[in-house]
């Protein structure tokens, strides 16, 4: 294995990583990647958030709420990306993320301008805007509607008695607060899958069991009882590579609509996301490289010339024009937190570190507060080029960031996720091939 | 990279954060389930925490067969592997594994190999052929490592067979080292016999030192991943042998010009794929061969699934429903092929008997030297 | 009108043994603890088995009553704790410091009864890998070990139960009933069915640990009770196999020992006012990891996973340095003390001595009585001192990887059959929650069924669900959709208590919020925040459990 050299290098193999190197690769430039493992992007739930609150407001239309939040929050990305544009931006980025997704034959539904309200497998609702199309489902639009939660027996990861249950109690008082007009009654049962009878299963061998032919004939027999009169049923995993066509036909077969619910953590929506896009990656001509860690950045008169990477045994050094860092926030360790303070370890870039009264300050905190956990708002200052920021300075001419390693946002709270990673690779990737010019 | 000890892997469990990305793709935690095996979001995150109970995992820990798919995807970088075997380790202490892995390893104490024959038949292999032998004082620029498998195991003498014919035909100046050559320790470190591997390490690397070695090529991935790893070899280079005949047939010094008329799916082992990345040298000399269809089948390169046969596993009586080499020949049955190619002799084994288990008529198992040989005059 | 002859007050150890002992004399007694069982100091202690060795020099009686009382739970209850043996390890700035403390020590051991050998560094290293290899002197004590603090109480109230005894958690004594100076009963709030209730009784014996001067009061009595808490910090590893001691004058960070699958450190001290506002204080938390790695080194290097603080329960007075205050117990005689008729203090002590505390109250309560009856707790065996315990054939039985089948036993004790058994008849409930401490979905069960679980919470305890490395994360809402199922828990009340149990984990994780920590948290805020959306909703949702003082984050 030797070092390449390539127009752009991009660091970070989750969705943001990707969807720049993607890009860039299309357009027709020599694009590499590297990426140490898997990190947050695998543990997604296959919902792609945009924006779902503004301060704790429900956001129904996210166009509306991002034009409002450019206005009154101007370190968030979508601000940075430009309040003017930022639409525009987020128009481009997921219908081409949309478009990446289709060519792979999975399908991803849902408009820019509309927020659904998704039901989640512990038995709450949240507000999302895109989804694989065997999850879009909005429970807003719930008219007199029957549903059913089938749970595998022997899957404890999705109860179906708790999440309709749940629905029955806790979320329709707050729907219909929401619409008046919002009417449903939700039941459960619990199946076998066939062939996982025994001991106990993961959402990932029910979702590869199904997969099979036979085994997906049989459960639809299993469930075609109870599916009578019901006009929704949801699955924990409606599949593995596919749910689409898995979807289509317990359709035809039962009568009913079917969806699969978004996965809790092991995710199969996030593994297969994950490799949906890992895949149109290799298509699109990005020399991925798996296993390979960045160690090093090498730089010179303020430009990265190299980065130096372990990859399998050895270390390879890797030259670029430009490069994207698309590391990620603290799980796959983009950013660390250490005791005296948040660090970003590949170029050392200096991040703003609150002073010390913020840290007791988030320990009297409750865990999940509604404006989010401080930790969150960490992260690499960029300007509008996306450039890295050190004391309001570029940091550095030909380096990039983009995706959960920015500053000024918090996914978690504004359900913000793969919108914010989306907008800010392509952003990143433009500007990048602006700069090779 | 820096030393492996106990303490230095054991601590690196506590970066698990339970999110499951390792069990996504192990695949043992798919076929034997997590009903026999505890997966290895368990093995990396939880069973280094409680030392005193390692023993209790004699029954599960040994069906990891070190394919690192684990590792290649855990957001703290664990060496869940490494962490598997330390932990094997301590339990082959209390004596407490299976016969067959016990048998294994006596019989590399006594005879040098794990398959319990004797070191004079070593080199049986090469009656008929012609190959230098450093153990009887001839000397050479190329150390072929061959292995234990590639030495004794009839259907793998095949292949080092063809591995001779290649290089002969290629005047590379290439010696074994006989009887001489000991296992290079690899099954007995999975297993968790350390001291064991340390004796064979320092009795193979003075070997190398007494020949004056500068360059090994090895058969087996095993060996490769060993002696490049494991070993502290710091004057000799070490190559897998699809790394050193795609040197040759690029440079021009070997040509294969008989047409085979093959169709091939390319099965990686994970030792030579997923674990030193070289994925493209054994498809580029199967490309290279006129005739030769290649398909790939789904999960290839760092995707690839285990065979099954690794980290002392090919001496484990696996139930069929569980064998991962069952759930693999399904796969690239898919493609329609009729070779299947592989470059370890673990997962040659392991293929084969796939094979025999279903009853497919069809598909051939071969190693890439072998179907490289039969294309060269 | 409910009637009862003996009210005791307070479900920790020495609250335990006491009815146990009442229940096994035959007197119809009732168990009243405002929390959870064991949710008080002993709940949040060290857990250890104690020799008494690190009473000595300072306080002999002390010591000698953890020797002996040790003793006897070694034969009555083998099979709820572990014999670890222990050392005592000093360095050079130790032995500067006191050269005689050393022999001191051991001559101290010697009159108390307590067995201890001095050993050379070397020995002490094989023993222990991990020490630090700049120790220069240890003793070894063969009898300590860790005692689980949760199996000690619920065992003991299972066996109490059995002999007629009524456990009841979540009641909370609200007032002590007088006629006069009598004692009469108690006014009770039952918590969970949210009702208020009288119980008339002959004699109430509180066993409240730190909180019996409250009590006290409410009876009109005094307890120069000072509640003393000290903090403890949990490793994410066994990172010792014994229990290890510093060869100095008891001072702070003196102990590491094992707890399951993790270890603790400890411990600080300082007096306060109100055992329900007990703030950890950041730098002692900090100490305590300095003080550990001392002895440990690699302690430094691993992962902490929360620290904690509980009340000790001196009895004292006030201006005495809680070190230096004696560990010995005492039994309380209001009668003669307050003048108070019918009621009874038990406190002070250990957890380790709470057989002889129960022994001490319920011989006085009988006087009170008038009734004869011998304790025979010396010598009877805890309820599961029988059972027999066969790791590989319980596997095989329940068709359950070993491994597994271990830590069910780590964590249920030698009753974990019986959680087991339902498994035969209904396979699934054998799935364990999440990959994570494999909790089977049976030992859930069981604990609520069984063991008087009621809130998530609670089940933690019983099950250490969620004790591990994933904080909760990925089994909370697992056990919040049981307690649908299974229990038909309001959905909207096990959202409260899912939210609840976060939040008191969260008390102790906040302390320690770097590193890997905050990794993991980040994971729990994915699944609860991004895809669960508890950041909004569960914004209305009340705190589940009953809040004695303050708030603990």
């Amino acid at each position: 294995m030797v070092g390449k050299d390539f127009d752009v290098l991009v660091i970070g193999g989750g969705a943001s990583g990707l969807l720049s190197a993607i890009y860039l690769a299309k357009k027709g430039l020599n694009v590499g990647l590297i990426k140490k493992a898997a990190g947050a992007t695998q543990m997604t739930s296959g919902l792609f958030d945009v924006l779902g609150y503004m301060n704790d407001e429900l956001v129904f239309n996210p166009i509306e709420g991002i034009k409002r939040l450019t206005k009154e929050k101007m370190g968030h990305p979508y601000s940075i990306v430009g309040a003017e544009n930022v639409i525009e931006e987020l128009e481009e980025a997921t219908s081409f993320f949309k478009k990446i997704v289709a060519e792979a034959n999975h399908g991803y539904e849902g408009e820019l301008s509309k927020n659904i309200l998704a039901v989640t497998p512990l038995g709450t609702y949240k507000p999302t805007c895109l989804a694989p199309k065997w999850m879009y489902l909005n429970v807003l639009d719930f008219r007199k509607s029957k549903l059913l939660f089938v749970g595998v027996r022997n899957y404890t990861g999705v109860n179906p008695v708790y999440v309709a249950r749940s629905f029955n109690s806790f979320l329709l008082p707050s729907l219909v607060k929401i619409e008046k007009e919002v009417e449903a009654q939700a039941e459960a049962i619990y199946v076998y899958v066939p062939g996982l009878e025994e001991g106990a299963v993961t959402s990932f061998e029910v979702g590869i069991a199904l997969d099979d032919e036979e085994n997906l004939k049989e459960f639809a027999r299993r469930l075609s009882k109870d599916a009578k009169g019901v006009d929704f049923i949801f699955l924990p995993a409606l599949g593995y590579k596919k749910p689409m066509e898995n979807q289509r036909y317990l359709k035809d077969e039962l009568g009913t609509e079917v969806i699969e619910l978004p996965s809790v953590v092991p995710s199969i929506a996030g593994r297969r996301l994950m490799l949906l896009l890992e895949d149109a990656a290799v298509k699109s001509g990005v020399k991925v490289h798996d296993a390979c860690k960045g160690l090093l950045a090498i730089r010179s008169n303020g430009e990265c010339t190299a980065i130096r990477a372990s990859y399998g045994r050895n270390e390879i050094q890797m030259e670029a024009s430009a490069f994207i860092l698309a590391t990620g926030s603290y799980i796959a360790e983009g950013l660390v937190m250490e005791k005296d303070g948040v660090k970003e370890p590949l170029f050392e870039i200096p991040i703003s570190t609150p002073p010390n009264e913020t840290y007791s300050e988030w320990a009297k905190k409750e865990p999940f507060p509604s404006a989010g956990h401080p930790s969150s708002f960490f992260g690499v200052n960029v300007d509008k080029t996306m450039r890295p920021l050190s004391n309001q300075k570029v940091f550095c001419d030909n380096l990039f960031a983009c995706g959960s390693i920015l500053a000024g946002y918090d996914y978690a709270t504004e359900k913000s996720g793969l919108g914010v990673c989306a907008v800010t690779a392509l952003t990143a990737a433009k500007e990048a091939g602006e700069y090779i010019k | 990279m820096s030393e492996i000890t106990p303490v230095r892997i054991l601590l690196e469990s506590d970066k698990c954060i339970r999110c499951g990305n390792c069990f996504a793709v192990c695949p043992v935690s798919l076929t034997a389930r997590m009903n026999k095996f505890p997966g290895p979001k368990h093995i990396g995150g939880d069973i280094p925490r409680p030392t005193h109970e390692f023993e209790v995992n004699d029954d599960n820990l040994f069906l990891c067969t070190a394919c690192c798919a684990c590792r290649d995807v855990c957001p703290g970088n664990i060496s869940i592997e490494e962490i598997t075997r330390v932990v094997r380790s301590k339990i082959v202490e209390s004596g407490r594994f299976a016969k067959t892995l016990k048998d294994a390893l006596e019989s590399t104490v006594k005879y040098g190999n794990p398959w319990g024959l004797p070191r004079s038949e070593r080199a049986k292999w090469t009656k008929g052929l012609t190959v230098k032998d450093l153990s009887k004082g001839e000397k050479a620029d190329v150390l072929l490592f061959v292995g234990c498998t590639n030495a004794y195991d009839t259907r793998s003498q095949e292949v080092t067979k063809s591995m001779a014919k290649i290089l002969n035909k290629a005047k590379v100046d290439f010696g074994i080292l006989g009887t001489d050559e000991s296992c290079c320790g690899e099954p007995v470190r999975w297993i968790g016999e350390t001291g064991l591997f340390e004796e064979l390490k320092q009795r193979n690397t003075e070997l190398f030192e007494k020949h004056g070695v500068s360059k090994i090529v090895t058969m087996s991935p095993h060996c490769y991943d060993t002696l490049n790893y494991y070993y502290d070899l710091k004057k000799t280079k070490v190559q897998h042998y699809t790394e050193f005949l795609y040197e040759l047939v690029h440079t021009g010094r070997v040509k294969p010009s008989k047409k085979v008329n093959m169709r091939i799916t390319f099965h990686d082992p994970c030792t030579l794929g997923r674990k030193h990345k070289v994925f493209d040298e054994p498809r580029e000399i199967l490309k290279s061969i006129p005739g030769v269809d290649l398909i790939e089948m789904e999960r290839v390169r760092d995707e690839g699934f285990c065979c099954g046969g690794g980290a002392g596993r090919v001496w484990l009586e696996t139930p069929v429903k569980e064998r991962l080499s069952v759930a693999r020949l399904h796969e690239a049955s898919k493609t329609k092929p009729d070779v299947v190619a592989t470059s370890c002799p673990w997962c040659l084994t392991q293929l084969e008997d796939a094979v025999k288990t279903i009853g497919d008529e069809h598909v051939k198992i071969k190693d890439v030297a072998e179907i490289f040989a039969e294309s060269i005059e | 009108m409910e009637k009862k002859s003996v009210v005791v007050i307070g479900a920790g150890s020495t609250g335990a043994a006491t009815i146990r002992d009442l229940s096994m004399r035959g007197i119809d007694a009732v168990l009243l603890e405002r929390g959870d069982l064991c949710s008080g100091t002993t709940g949040k202690c060290h857990g250890m088995l104690h020799s008494g060795g690190r009473y000595v020099p300072q306080d002999k009686e002390g010591a000698s009553e953890c020797i002996r009382e040790t003793k006897v739970l070694l034969k009555i209850a083998p099979h709820l704790l572990e014999l670890t043996g222990g050392m005592f390890v000093g360095f050079e700035e130790d032995e500067k410091a006191d050269p005689n403390f050393k022999d001191k020590k051991i001559q101290g051991c010697k009159e108390c009864g307590i067995p201890v050998e001095e050993i050379s560094v070397k020995k002490a290293l094989e023993i222990e890998p991990s020490l630090s290899p700049e120790i220069t002197s240890a003793l070894w004590l063969p009898i300590e070990g860790s005692l689980h603090e949760f199996h000690f109480v619920c065992y003991m109230c299972l066996d109490a139960k059995r002999h007629g005894a009524d456990i009841r958690p979540y009641n909370e004594v609200i007032e002590i009933l007088r006629d006069g100076n009598t004692v009469t009963g108690v006014r009770v709030k039952d918590h969970i069915k949210g009702r208020i209730y009288e119980i008339r009784s002959e004699a109430i014996i509180s066993a409240s640990g730190p909180w019996a001067g409250k009590i006290a009061k409410m009876a009109g009595a005094n307890v120069p009770i000072n509640p003393t808490p000290g903090v403890m910090v949990v490793v994410n590893r066994r990172v010792v196999n014994h229990v290890i001691n510093r060869l100095r004058r008891a001072a702070d960070g003196d102990i590491i020992l094992p707890h399951h699958t993790t270890s603790i450190i400890g411990t600080t001290s300082w007096p306060v006012d109100d055992p329900d506002k007990l703030p950890t204080p950041k730098d002692h938390v900090e100490r305590m990891i300095k003080d550990g790695s001392r002895m440990i080194p690699i302690v430094e290097k691993c992962r902490l996973l929360r620290a904690f603080s509980a009340a000790r329960p001196l009895i004292g007075l006030k201006d005495v340095p809680g070190r230096d205050i004696s560990r010995t117990f005492e039994a309380f005689d209001h009668e003669k003390i307050d003048g108070i008729k019918g009621f009874i203090t038990i406190t002070g002590g250990k957890m380790c001595t709470a057989r002889a505390m129960a022994e001490a109250a319920v011989n006085l309560a009988c006087n009170k009585l008038g009734i004869r009856a011998e304790c025979t707790t010396q010598n009877e065996p805890i309820i599961g001192y029988d059972e027999e315990i066969d790791v590989a054939k319980l596997s095989e039985e329940y068709g359950l990887v070993k491994l597994y089948t271990q830590r069910a036993v780590d964590r249920l004790g030698p009753l974990t059959r019986r959680a087991l058994d339902p498994i035969k008849s209904a396979p699934y409930r054998g799935c364990w929650l999440c990959t994570d401490e494999f909790v089977t979905r049976a030992e859930i069960e069981y604990a609520v069924r069984n063991l008087w679980g009621h809130f998530i919470y609670d089940i933690r305890r019983r099950t250490r669900q969620s004790m591990g490395t994933c904080r909760g994360g990925t089994c909370s809402h697992v056990v919040a959709g049981i307690q649908v199922e299974e229990f038909n828990w309001d959905p909207v009340d096990v959202h409260a208590d899912l939210m609840s149990i976060l939040k008191l984990r969260w008390a102790g994780d906040k302390l320690l919020l770097w590193g890997d920590n905050l990794r993991q948290y980040k994971l729990n805020e994915a699944i609860y925040s991004c895809l669960g959306n508890y950041d909004k909703l569960g914004q209305n949702l009340p705190f589940s459990m009953p809040v004695f003082g303050e708030l603990p984050w």
